[in-house]
């Protein structure tokens, strides 16, 4: 029965090829984080690095806990087939919550494989790491399982989306704080990882009894015993939820998107019904237009930051490399373009209707553009609100905001062409876009290869205007493509 | 083997295309694991692939030279389950079994 629902819930069933791959994968990259850690941490953390590793795979865990918990649970659209059944909610929840631990364990035992083979002296220690990690995620798991219930019980029906979206991308922005706190003072404060061993050795796990003091030991107990009533009770609160809440909770969240509207529209004459499909497309995609406008900016943000830390090493100080960055970034996590045709209802249309496929690829990436220069705009205006560059530079980055937004969004929309994603939610839509990722890999390609260009001294002229050079040349080469490579725009009209 | 995979993991949505895309990308792939393991005669014994700032990280070529193709794997695993694929992402692993036969040469 499980099984059954396992398959209809999630599309798929175990392969031994995607297993033996996942092993693969999961062998290396926990041999290499062991390796890097054992290596380049410093020498006082380095003995306690099994401690950073079980704090990395529990965050990796509440990572894949957030994500995939909400999607799967109030966002599936496949629940409401099973709902005509007798099937219990209790069966729904523990098929899902069982599926997503599983690769929790699978995360977990990734990380701390290497400390059993390679570390005799630590096995233990790592033994008792794993356990804590797994308690820390069953527990996590069940909160986030609950707080989801209640989200979609208690919100209105009309904002119910935008309170999923808050609630996940908020815990993940926590999580991002929590973990980059952690790695820095892992490799900045040599006592960090003592510290934090010495109190899960001690509180956690209970290590040597006999040197305690009692007032330890009560402590140690009642930490446990703390611990495991909370639990006792987080599960009573969500079997009680599960029975009374769920259903309702998840008819509301599908009422977020598929409302009746009572007004019979007017008979209107379309004059521009390219530019209105994609109007619609966007505009009834509350999801959409709230993800690509609040989340971006704090996403923005912290791309710069990064992408700054790891090239600014070409050079070039004082000439707008962190400018460039930043409008860069703004530019290649535009959400309306890079899901241009998985979020259009209507493309399974395409194929046999008369449409031109030209005019509508052109007019998604006009959309795509419009919405992403209000954030280019909005950063630019801050930039030179708090830097005020000179009055020709100004003019400059707006230049090069503009022509990267159309470069960005018409490869946006060209990827997701090429290979439309088929979801399941508006929800999965947008968490795991792997066109963005691409997107942003070539965009800020172009802008470090235009940095070292410049840096080595191969290109005559200052940055700012060769990058506006090249933005807008490789805009131009991408309107030509656009212009004379007909057949790859699937015309049916013509 | 690969067509059954591709059954199981996109039920409905498999076709025949699917199947060849796939099974190109799993060559690609391959070919990528096979020039790594070739590739590992020539490297010198210690190769830089992770880097924060100006501070490298260099980790033995045994270890390191086995990245680019694990990334591959990644994403072909993440292009099978969203169903994306397409003569787009056989390009993309193109260009980065490019991309990684230009960093081993320059790293010789």
């Amino acid at each position: 029965m499980k099984r059954i629902l396992c398959k209809i819930l999630f599309y798929n069933k175990a392969n031994p090829v995607v297993a033996a791959s996942l092993c693969f994968i999961g062998a290396y990259i926990g041999y290499l984080v062991w390796y890097i850690l054992n290596h380049y941490l410093p020498a006082s953390a380095a003995d306690n690095s099994y401690v950073l590793v079980s704090l990395l795979s529990a965050w990796f865990c509440a990572f894949l806990g957030i994500y995939q918990l909400p999607d799967q649970l109030c966002m599936n659209r496949r629940i409401q087939t099973i709902l005509c059944y007798p099937v219990e909610v209790r069966t729904i929840l523990s098929v899902v919550g069982m599926r997503v631990f599983l690769l929790q364990s699978g995360i977990c035992a990734t990380f701390l494989y290497p400390f059993f083979l390679f570390e005799a002296h630590h096995r233990k220690e790592a033994a008792l790491a794993m356990l804590f990690c797994c308690i820390l995620t069953v527990a996590l798991d069940i909160a986030v399982i609950l707080f989801s219930i209640l989200i979609s019980r208690f919100c209105a029906s009309d904002i119910v989306g935008y309170a999923f979206v808050v609630f996940q991308y908020g815990s993940f922005l926590i999580l991002a704080w929590l973990a980059g706190n952690t790695v820095f003072s892992c490799f900045h404060k040599p006592g960090f990882l003592s510290d934090s061993a010495g109190v899960l050795k001690r509180y956690i796990t209970g290590q040597s009894p006999a040197a305690m003091q009692g007032y330890e030991l009560r402590s140690i107990l009642w930490i446990w015993g703390a611990a495991l009533t909370g639990m006792t009770v987080l599960m009573a609160v969500l079997k009680l939820a599960a029975k009374h809440w769920y259903v309702r909770g998840y008819l509301n969240v599908q009422s977020f998107r598929h409302r009746e509207t009572e007004k019979q529209p007017s008979v209107s004459h379309i004059k521009h019904p390219y530019f209105l499909l994609e109007w619609k497309r966007v505009t009834r995609n509350k999801e959409l237009i709230f993800f690509s406008n609040i989340k971006n900016i704090i996403t923005v943000v912290i791309l710069s930051r990064l992408l700054l830390h790891n090239f600014s090493q070409f050079g070039l100080k004082g000439t707008c490399v962190e400018e460039l960055f930043l409008l860069m970034s703004c530019c290649s996590v535009n959400t309306i373009s890079s899901t241009a045709y998985s979020s259009d209802d209507n493309k399974s249309c395409y194929a046999f209707l008369p449409i031109f496929g030209r005019r509508l690829f052109l007019w998604k990436t006009i959309q795509g553009f419009l919405w992403g220069e209000i954030t280019v705009l909005l950063f630019w205006f801050i930039l030179i609100g708090f830097e005020r560059p000179p009055v020709m530079n100004t003019f400059l980055l707006l230049f090069y905001g503009t022509s990267m937004n159309y470069v960005c969004v018409w490869l946006g929309v060209c990827i997701d062409l090429k290979m439309p994603r088929i979801v399941n939610s508006t929800n999965e839509l947008l968490h795991g876009n792997i066109s963005k990722v691409i997107v942003l890999i070539t965009a800020a390609s172009l802008t470090v290869v235009e940095i070292i260009l410049v840096g080595g001294k191969w290109v005559p002229i200052p940055l700012l205007p060769f990058a506006c050079l090249a933005g807008a040349g490789v805009a131009a080469g991408e309107y030509g493509y656009w212009k004379f490579c007909k057949g790859d725009f699937y015309d049916t009209d013509s | 083997m690969i067509r059954r995979l591709l059954k199981s993991i996109l039920g409905e949505n498999f076709t025949e295309n699917n199947a060849k895309l796939a099974a190109v990308n799993f060559g690609i792939i391959l070919l990528m694991f096979v020039l790594s393991g070739i590739m590992l005669f020539f490297l010198p014994e210690q190769i830089s692939i992770l880097h924060s700032g100006t501070t490298y990280y260099p980790v033995p070529s045994v270890l390191g030279v086995w990245l680019f193709p694990v990334i591959a794997l990644i994403v072909n695993l993440l292009f099978i389950w969203q169903n994306r694929l397409s003569k787009m992402n056989s390009a993309i692993f193109v260009i980065l079994l490019a991309a990684m036969m230009v960093s081993y040469i320059n790293m010789m």
